[in-house]
């Protein structure tokens, strides 16, 4: 059987893994540490689960511009979100949300992960030569160990952000300042 | 409201799976769409306006 290799969607497979890795640390920080996550919070961890949905489709479908484009409006997306949260509490005295890590805000890092996404995505989308041969693209799915577990990882990641956000909010909008677990408060009820 | 709108990715993700390509591009441009909804009611909600 022949295992079609292709190098542009090891580079999303990497991807995905990278964004995989983000959103594992923001987990780490809220169970870690114990710090709830806000709504703009989870609005940026969507943002990033849309980001790696557009590198899956790569790895998945072979690459296109159309699933760039998909992370690239996630990123601009979560970078509209994590630019508020900033200039929220960009001024003295304004507080802050959360414990800063490596002096930074989880916020500002989100912040500057979706600028650097932006970067990446664009000088992805200027190597078009990874479009030149679509004929070559397989119509299977990749079987490769560093695909499958990209996509692997990535399911798992997007369930425990559903889970967890399920938990936070219920099926409502979820509160300004979350104090709790909404769903497992009703169920000590 | 926001779990919805991670519902909605994971359903993108796993037509994609499935090998459905178009729907599953579809319901990601619609689950971004969905998020700029949910952005936008937060917005909107903190600033308390009255129409």
């Amino acid at each position: 059987m022949k295992v079609y290799r292709d190098p542009w969607r090891a580079a999303n497979a990497c991807f995905v893994l990278g964004v995989c890795a983000i959103l594992l640390g923001a987990f780490a920080v809220q169970f870690g540490a114990r710090e709830i996550p806000c709504p703009l919070c989870l609005l940026q961890r969507l943002a990033l689960l849309g980001v790696g949905t557009g590198a899956l489709m790569n790895v998945v479908f072979g690459v296109r511009p159309r699933y760039y484009g998909v992370s690239l409006a996630s990123a601009i997306f979560g970078g509209i979100v994590a630019g508020r949260q900033v200039l929220l509490h960009i001024a003295p005295g304004t507080g802050s949300y959360g414990s800063p890590i490596w002096g930074l805000h989880l916020y500002t890092w989100s912040f500057i992960a979706f600028v650097g996404t932006c970067v990446i995505l664009s000088a992805m989308l200027v190597l078009d030569s990874q479009f030149a041969h679509p004929l070559e693209r397989p119509t299977r799915l990749p079987t490769s160990r560093l695909h499958r577990t990209a996509v692997a990882s990535f399911v798992l990641i997007a369930v425990a952000n559903l889970a967890v956000t399920l938990l936070l909010c219920g099926l409502g909008p979820c509160p300004a300042d979350p104090t709790g677990y909404q769903w497992l408060t009703w169920l000590d009820q | 409201m926001m779990a919805t709108a991670f519902l909605a990715f994971l359903i993108s993700i796993l037509l994609a799976l499935s090998g459905r390509q178009r729907t599953a591009f579809g319901v990601a441009m619609l689950a971004i769409g969905w998020s700029i909804v949910v952005f936008g009611y937060h917005l909107t909600d903190r600033l308390d306006l009255q129409f």
